[in-house]
């Protein structure tokens, strides 16, 4: 910094900062030497009332005897000394009247200066005296006045006090005032010493702020050089490494080191905004493609709605969303379920038509996201309906909703419920039909024991007639007649039972018993025509769970499909096997007859679908057995195999 | 019915041995009323107690019932009216008054013998009154010069202010007894207490000694200070009547015993309730009196005193 610096301001830094420290100083100091200034003079005047007071207390006190014997001379003595004072321009001494016992003046100064006209106290101002307790002053253009009141106590001693003091006992004696006196105090040396310390004062301002800003100047300059330094520096171009305060460790150092790593930064900035710049258009261009492409879904989207729409307008199924408890949006086939008009359903609450509404919120705010419900409702003209109710959950601009897609099942249900009824009556009459089948059978069955039995019984009679009875003979023919009757008793019950119309019951099964349960029945059938069996039974076959009755049917049935494919075959054999497959029981039944024209295989398993002559079959041999087998969860497929005429493979589930 | 003689005479006998045997005397009750609880009244009142107490034989054929003494002081009593209609009751047997108060407030109790104590002037108190009688507290002028001479026998002149209304009547009798010591005394009247410093003034470089007198119109606050600045000032040392002026600078005081002021009063307490009508008993004066030196405030004086045996 020079002094050239210092007048252009506008261009440098260190002369504004040495121009406000010099303000700021010389504002301050003349702040601080003015406040000084003046709490000097109320010190001084402060003191020479303090002074004042005490020289008239002193007055008042020494002048007390005067006053009382009113002898001039003793007053005269004791205001000399207050009046010897420097800086006193006079005392005077007033009885307690107001009237002018003594004046004092020091030389320069008349008693007509000092005491009042007439040589007495004015009238006004002598009760102001009175009644002041202690000392009161007054300033006038020359000086300070201050009046005391001379206090004594009152000659009221008792003649006891004068032998000893009673002062103690509570009997202090009250002062009173016997006069006054009168102490003026010259303000010249007050004015005098005022202007010494103004003048002092000033010069030591003048000295201190010449100093000061001097002071200033070198500290400014010391402490702008390095900031000059680094701002040459900086002018001489962006390179960091050139900065000489770069290693201190003071704030210009950090400043320096922060300016390094500015420009660094810059530098950096500047080659990121170039690369930016350059993959700027690249980007650009990606923005576009996103864009385009976003608008391409977007068109989708809409194309997607609306097919949504369209198809949700389109399709039988009545689609609905509830918001809130409220059908928020449906198609026409829902109001049509219903019988309502489009606009009649608008904010209709859920609950109103589907009884079930809060049932599916309830499962649906839980870790259910599908839910199945059929649901008895009612049109708006009363009738019942029956609806299958698909419910999810979904977010429906924004808020969470349940989507329900329902379906008008009340004649299809009805046509189930036929269809049932007709199952079970094919079912019946599909054992009518066995049972006609299997009366020859059972007859050739049961006649057997019966003719087992007749002649055993001829025997017996016989020989009772001869009387040649053997005990022990008889006794034996007995029992194996019991067992024969007994073997008639099981055709007979288990034809009973396989007759019976209510054949629900499912329980754990071994398939061999339903196979010899159906043999039962069957064998002499079987054998009458000829026709071998072979089978093949896995003895680590493990039950499964189904209706012995049903399943046994289902064996019959192929048995007699066989019987009737075999007749006129030059081999008739039919194999059965059973054995497990993974969690599944497997049972293969082949016949060595024609098999089944490739055709018509797709058709075998439909309800009344037959091959044969009208009058022989019913053509509800494979749809019943294809019925049973679904009812108990499993499957039956034609399987033909080389070497076999047709074979059937059904698949149970082991404890469905 | 004659009976024996022996017989007729034991009755006779019994009676009079019965009116042979001496009585026990009754003891008096005594009231203290006390102005105030001071040192001063207190020494005298332990004096009166000790004089009544003393040499009382209270077993014996001739023996005596002590006297009950009851006190009241005056500043702690809450109605002094009260008090005095309570001891018209009461009627003791005596009653001591200390204090120019406690004088005044009984002195119209007609039919109690009253003794008064520490009363500096008992005269303007009360009036010739029968039933009243006690211990003057004025040191005879003679006892006051006496001591003076005895401390200082070169002594010539003796200064003193006076107002003849209060002490003229002391003075007279100093001036009698001054003439038979040699002693010149330069007695000034004084009318009111404004004139003490003139007065004083005029006393300066004529007297050697300057006496001061029990005299309230002399002796004023005012004027007390100024009287020992002008000791001090003139080298005229103070003869005064009281212990207390010796702090402030008199040199020689002639002051009272006040216990045997008390005791003084009890034997004459004794007199009163003795067979002696309090009549017949006039107002004694004291009969001891203190005499004390301040020696410090000789030394400041310039002086040497002779035969002191005083305390500093």
């Amino acid at each position: 910094m020079n002094f050239r610096s210092v007048i252009r301001i506008n261009k440098s830094f260190s002369a504004r900062v040495f121009i406000y420290l010099s303000g700021a100083m010389i504002i301050l100091v003349s702040t601080f030497t003015f406040f000084y200034l003046h709490k000097q003079q109320e010190y001084l005047e402060f003191e020479m009332i303090k002074d004042g007071r005490i020289l008239a207390e002193i007055s008042a006190n020494s002048s007390r005897l005067g006053i009382f014997a009113q002898d001039r001379k003793i007053i005269s003595n004791s205001l000399k000394t207050v009046v010897n004072v420097e800086g006193v321009a006079g005392a005077c001494a007033y009885d307690v009247e107001g009237r002018l016992l003594h004046c004092d003046t020091v030389p320069g100064w008349q008693p007509e200066d000092i005491c009042f006209k007439g040589n007495s106290i004015p009238v006004n101002f002598l009760p102001r005296l009175q009644n002041e307790s202690g000392v009161m002053h007054i300033e006038n253009e020359k000086s300070f006045d201050f009046w005391s009141p001379v206090l004594s106590r009152p000659p009221a001693y008792t003649e006891e006090m004068l032998y000893y003091d009673i002062e103690d006992s509570g009997h202090p004696g009250r002062m009173h005032i016997i006069g006054f006196v009168g102490v003026v105090m010259d303000k010249a040396p007050l004015q005098r010493a005022i202007r010494e310390i103004l003048i002092k004062n000033l010069l030591l301002l003048l000295f201190f702020l010449a100093m000061g800003c001097v002071a200033t100047y070198y500290i400014v300059r010391g402490v702008s050089r390095p900031i000059a330094e680094l701002v040459e520096d900086i002018k001489s171009g962006p390179h960091a490494h050139d900065l000489r305060l770069a290693g201190s460790n003071d704030e210009l150092g950090l400043l320096s080191s922060t300016y390094s790593d500015m420009i660094e930064s810059l530098s950096n900035s500047f080659q990121t905004i170039s690369d930016l710049k350059e993959g700027l258009e690249v980007k650009v261009r990606e923005l576009e493609s996103e864009i385009t492409k976003r608008k391409r879904i977007e068109n989708d989207l809409r194309e997607s709605e609306e097919k949504f729409r369209s198809i949700s307008e389109g399709i039988a199924d009545g689609v609905a969303i509830i918001v809130n408890g409220k059908f928020a949006w449906y198609n026409r086939a829902f109001c049509a379920i219903f019988g309502f008009r489009h606009e009649d359903l608008h904010d209709l609450a859920a609950e109103m038509l589907l009884p079930q509404a809060d049932q599916m919120q309830a499962h649906l705010s839980g870790r259910e996201v599908f839910v199945r419900y059929l649901v008895e409702a009612k049109k708006q003209n009363g009738s019942p309906i029956l609806l299958e109710v698909n419910a999810q959950k979904i977010i429906y601009e924004g808020q969470g909703g349940i989507q329900i897609i329902l379906r008008d099942i009340t004649e299809s249900a009805a046509a189930e419920q036929k269809r049932k009824e007709l199952e079970v009556k094919s079912l019946g009459q599909s054992k009518l039909a066995s049972l006609g089948k299997i009366a020859t059978s059972v007859a050739h069955e049961i006649n057997q024991p019966l003719s087992y039995i007749k002649i055993a019984n001829e025997a017996i009679l016989r020989d009772i007639k001869n009387q040649r009875l053997d005990p022990e003979e008889m006794k034996e023919s007995c029992r194996e007649s019991l067992r024969q009757i007994d073997r008639i008793t099981f055709i007979t019950n288990h034809l009973r039972t396989y007759g019976r119309a209510d054949t629900s019951l499912f329980a754990e099964i071994r398939l061999p018993d339903v196979l010899a349960n159906s043999l039962t029945l069957m064998g002499e059938s079987l054998r009458l025509a000829d026709i071998e069996l072979v089978r093949e039974l896995d003895d680590d076959l493990p039950p499964v769970t189904g209706n012995g009755v049903k399943l046994e049917q289902v064996l019959i049935n192929l048995f007699q499909n066989s019987m009737d494919a075999l007749t006129g075959c030059p081999e008739k054999k039919i194999k059965i096997t059973m054995r497990p497959a993974g969690d599944m029981a497997e049972i293969v039944f082949a016949d060595t007859g024609p098999g089944i024209p490739p055709d018509v295989i797709e058709h075998i398993f439909e309800p009344f679908f037959t091959t044969k002559i009208l009058e022989e079959r019913s053509g509800l041999g494979l749809g019943i057995i294809n019925s049973i087998v679904r009812e108990h969860h499993g499957t039956i497929r034609y399987s033909p195999e080389e070497g076999w005429g047709a074979r059937f493979l059904i698949s149970l589930p082991i404890r469905a | 019915m004659n009976r024996p003689l022996f017989l007729r005479i034991i009755p006779w006998a019994v009676i009079i041995l019965f009116c042979m045997q001496p009585a026990q005397g009754w003891g008096g009750e005594v009231v203290v009323v006390q102005s105030a609880g001071l040192a001063p009244y207190n020494e005298a009142l332990r004096g009166f107690a000790h004089t009544l107490t003393k040499d009382v034989p209270t077993s014996g054929p001739k023996s005596i019932q002590a006297h009950t003494t009851t006190s009241y002081i005056l500043s702690e009593v809450e109605s002094p009216v009260q008090l005095r209609q309570t001891l018209s009751r009461q009627r003791p047997d005596l009653l001591l008054a200390i204090g120019s108060s406690s004088l005044s407030l009984v002195k119209d109790l007609a039919d109690i013998p009253i003794l008064y104590l520490m009363v500096p002037y008992p005269e303007l108190v009360i009036e010739s009154q029968d039933n009243i009688t006690g211990i003057n507290m004025t040191i005879p002028p003679s006892r006051q010069l006496e001591a003076l001479v005895r401390v200082m026998p070169q002594t010539g002149t003796v200064g003193l202010l006076y107002d003849p209304e209060r002490t003229g009547a002391l003075v007279q009798e100093a001036h009698q007894y001054a003439a038979q010591q040699n002693i010149s005394l330069l007695a000034l009247p004084v009318e009111n207490s404004s004139e003490v410093p003139s007065r004083l003034a005029r006393l300066s470089g004529r007297a050697d000694w300057l006496w001061m007198l029990p005299d309230r119109t002399v002796l004023t606050p005012q004027t007390i200070d100024h009287i020992f600045l002008f000791s001090l000032e003139n080298r005229i040392p103070i003869l005064t009547f009281s212990d207390k002026y010796l702090d402030m600078g008199a040199v020689l005081s002639v002051s009272l015993d006040f216990f045997d002021m008390g005791k003084q009063a009890g034997e004459m307490a004794l007199k009163v309730m003795g067979s002696s009508g309090i009549a017949d008993i006039p107002p004694q004066p004291a009969r001891n009196v203190i005499v004390n030196t301040n020696k410090k405030a000789a030394q400041m004086l310039g002086i040497v005193l002779e035969n002191q045996d005083g305390p500093e």
